[in-house]
């Protein structure tokens, strides 16, 4: 267990170091904060005054090195736009990320189960083809289209939901249908393979040989068996959640970190896009040990290996 | 079990039967693609942050629908020599906290923007400020180094704050509960969600009829066009023009302005092979206006008189006629400039910067074309689109626009195209010889001629092709009555009432 620990904590370290390296790094390359800062009639002389005052004119390597020996604190400086510290921005729009993407990884997992599941139950009927199609159009969707796609007919023409905000259960909806989609798709996809496998397994032959049940057949023995991939598809995709969040929250007017970084990145406020790229790193790698850890509970042979 | 029914039926009672009698409040929603990332007025330059500040701050003065100076704060102004304004303050005015407006506010407020460690981006605009001496406690007097023409025009983006106020509660407290002198008081804002406005009683100006006004970030323009659909806005401001016919289909009431901005294919013309002024005729007369206009703005905006500026503005200059056109004529002109098979060059555009601009820079770029200049075309995230342009990389040809809202003056773009301009466009001593006459010329007459001069120069040596002045697309619900959006992008709210 400890061997295990160390290894992940390995793993976050790397992962977050090289992360936030390449982040300050590409962002310096592509922009400067100080030509966004001022009107577009404005002199040299001013830009220079505004540099200066920012500390951008020390050195790259000496501002890199700051950077790291603060952000090893949680220290990630002062917002470039806004004067608060850029940690504080990311922590207050993370909970509507969080709230989001949550969601949206529990819907995935309730629809794409059952679809999953009857997809292989009921294979070569109409069942099947029902679910294949659903998890295609799922899979090829963007975002962006099946957002505005489900404003259109669930908020304007039904009018049974608020097309935009973020205040209560009924406005978390939409964004998070719409964010869950494809990974809905891919993981249905995934029960469905899963599942068609084992039911061609001898222990389940042996159960329905003894008397068992159709229904505890698969959902005792067979379904169980799935776990492991399906645990797998949705701690990879939960970075993907974090990234089509940044689309959705845009679509949705959703206040989370996703919209926060678009902004930072649009007004090159380094402090802010760093901040949010460190700790949502740490997050993914964490989440992704923590289910790591779960494998161990969902199969009891990972341990002794 | 029996509590928990009676405090849902409570509940029930309180949502149902609350107070019917009494009135609605006046409350507005408007939907708009961004909020300001905090309520200091002095560092968010953004077009939508200067109209949501304006609820709440005032300005000594403002500009009306002709692009005349008005009073605001200041009551009268007078030039008392080349270098010093006087301006007398309007009387009984107070801030949101009982703070009274006085000539410490003014002085404060003038310091701070121009004070580089606030790194306010309106801070060139009154650079030429030397000191503002207060006379008496409405009186006072604004010095500058030299003779500056646009110096009311420069003060019509220079918020007023409360010193007082301000340095007993620092800028993080003042922030967490600021005060202007505007019709509506600060409420409540959550970063990129909303600003919350309450109608203020004691405005000077008479209280407004609104109680409530809530600006929204909508940043997607589909979502905000469903809002107004589903009612969830009363207001929606910048749709794009293909959702004018949808709306208005659903009896929404669609309506524009013309805004202080127009859209130029800027040309740096320092370099080969864009020198001679003949090639920049050339793709003037290469590209049809009038196509732009009616097949991607679908209408909404006006061709550009051959200036920066529409007729709006200060120093517009009304002899001035639009390029035809015309391209044999194009053609002619780069054979006689040394280019009989055309010429290539690259050309950069952005993508959601300007209402429509990916569709305006690909047409120009095959209008282009057909008389043989060919454009590389490339299109520039928004981060580097400025710094590109700051940095003078940009171009040598790029699709630009030029806002000369809220002063409505044309000194605004003028200015960008000094020798010295940082986007180094053209380097003219003639240009810069009528620049500067323009800019230390105090009589508002003989100032309004040095511009129409200078506009006049650069339809003969063109720093760009000029395409339009363009429109602001917004949709008002039917209950919302006496809402107008200006050109000068500003929204007054005063007047507006909610019919029941």
């Amino acid at each position: 267990m400890t061997r295990f620990l160390r290894s992940r904590l390995l793993d976050l370290v790397i992962g977050v170091l090289g992360v936030s390296t390449a982040v300050f790094f590409l962002l310096r390359l592509t922009g400067d904060p100080v030509a966004l800062l001022v009107t577009e009639t404005a002199t040299r002389e001013e830009m220079e005054r505004i540099r200066e005052a920012m500390g951008l004119n020390a050195p790259l390597w000496e501002q890199y090195v700051s950077f790291l020996a603060r952000a090893l604190r949680g220290d990630f400086g002062e917002s470039i736009r806004l004067a608060k510290p850029a940690a504080a921005l990311v922590w207050d729009t993370l909970p509507a990320t969080l709230e989001l993407t949550t969601a949206a990884l529990g819907i995935a997992t309730l629809l794409a189960l059952p679809l999953g599941m009857l997809a292989a139950v009921y294979r070569g009927t109409a069942m099947e083809t029902a679910a294949s199609v659903l998890t295609l159009a799922g899979q090829s969707m963007p975002f962006f289209w099946l957002g505005i796609l489900l404003i259109l007919v669930f908020a304007v023409e039904l009018r049974w939901l608020p097309s935009f905000g973020r205040g209560t259960w009924w406005h978390l909806v939409l964004p998070a249908v719409t964010l869950s989609a494809s990974t809905m798709a891919k993981t249905a996809r995934l029960v469905r393979a899963g599942m068609i496998e084992i039911l061609s397994q001898e222990y389940i032959r042996t159960a329905r040989a003894k008397g068992l049940g159709e229904r505890r057949v698969i959902l005792e023995h067979a379904l169980w068996n799935t776990a492991i991939p399906v645990v797998t598809i949705l701690a990879l995709d939960f970075g993907v959640l974090l990234g089509g969040a940044v689309v959705t929250e845009t679509i949705f007017a959703w206040p989370g970190t996703g919209r926060l970084m678009i902004q930072a990145i649009q007004g090159r406020d380094f402090p802010v896009v760093q901040a949010a790229v460190f700790i949502l790193a740490v997050l993914f790698i964490v989440v992704n040990a923590a289910l790591d850890l779960l494998y161990v509970w969902l199969d009891p042979r990972i341990r002794h290996r | 079990m029996a509590r928990i029914v009676c405090w849902i039926a409570s509940l029930v009672l309180a949502l149902g039967l609350g107070s019917p009698a009494a009135a609605q409040p006046q409350r507005l929603t408007i939907g708009i693609g961004s909020v300001p990332n905090s309520p200091e007025p002095h560092r968010d330059s953004t077009s939508n942050a200067m109209m949501i500040y304006a609820q709440m701050y005032e300005k000594l003065v403002g500009v009306d629908d002709q692009g005349r100076m008005v009073p605001v704060l200041a009551e009268s102004w007078r030039l008392v020599n080349d270098t010093t304004w006087e301006l007398k303050l309007r009387k009984n005015v107070a801030f949101h906290n009982g703070e009274p407006f006085t000539a410490e506010s003014v002085k404060f407020s003038i310091e701070r923007v121009m004070n580089p460690a606030t790194k306010s981006p309106w801070g060139g605009r009154i650079a030429l400020v030397e000191r503002v001496e207060i006379g008496d406690s409405h009186t006072l007097r604004i010095v500058t180094k030299s003779p500056f023409g646009p110096l009311l025009q420069g003060l019509t983006v220079v918020d007023m704050l409360p010193p007082k106020y301000f340095t007993e509660k620092t800028e993080r407290g003042f922030l967490e509960a600021p005060v202007g002198t505007g019709p509506f008081r600060f409420k409540a804002w959550a970063k990129q969600d909303h600003f919350t406005f309450t109608g203020n009683p004691g405005y000077w100006g008479g209280r407004p009829a609104l109680d409530e006004v809530v600006f929204r970030a909508v940043p997607e323009d589909a979502t905000r066009v469903a809002g107004v659909e589903t009612g969830e806005l009363d207001v929606a401001l910048l749709l794009p023009p293909e959702q004018v016919a949808r709306l208005k289909g659903k009896g929404i009431d669609v309506r524009s302005t013309y805004q202080g901005q127009g859209m130029v294919l800027q040309i740096r013309g320092l370099q080969e092979p864009l020198r001679s002024p003949k090639v920049r005729q050339a793709l003037n007369y290469a590209i049809d206006k009038e196509a732009i206009l009616k097949s991607i703005l679908l209408g909404y905006g006006r061709i550009l008189d051959g200036q920066l500026v529409g007729p709006d503005a200060f120093g517009y200059n009304p002899a001035l006629k639009p390029y035809p056109y015309d391209p044999k004529r194009a053609k002619q002109l780069l054979a006689e400039a040394g280019h009989p098979n055309g010429l290539t060059v690259r050309f950069n555009g952005s993508i959601g910067r300007y209402t429509k601009d990916k569709e305006i820079v690909e047409f120009v770029a095959g209008q282009l074309a057909e008389v043989g200049v060919k454009a590389q075309l490339e299109f520039l995230e928004a981060g580097v689109f400025i710094q590109q342009l700051m940095g003078a990389s940009i171009g040598p040809i790029w699709v630009m626009a030029w806002q000369y809202f809220p002063a409505m003056d044309a000194d605004l773009p003028l200015n960008f195209l000094r020798t010295e301009g940082i986007a180094k466009v053209m380097a003219s001593p003639e240009y810069d010889r009528l620049f500067a006459k323009q800019r230390t010329t105090m009589d508002a007459e003989a100032r309004r001629k040095a511009l129409q001069e200078l506009n006049a120069f650069l339809r003969n040596d063109p720093p760009a092709a000029f395409l339009v002045q363009t429109s602001g697309i917004y949709a008002v619900q039917s209950r919302v009555q006496g809402f107008t959006w200006k050109a000068t992008y500003l929204a007054d709210l005063t007047k507006v009432r909610i019919a029941r």
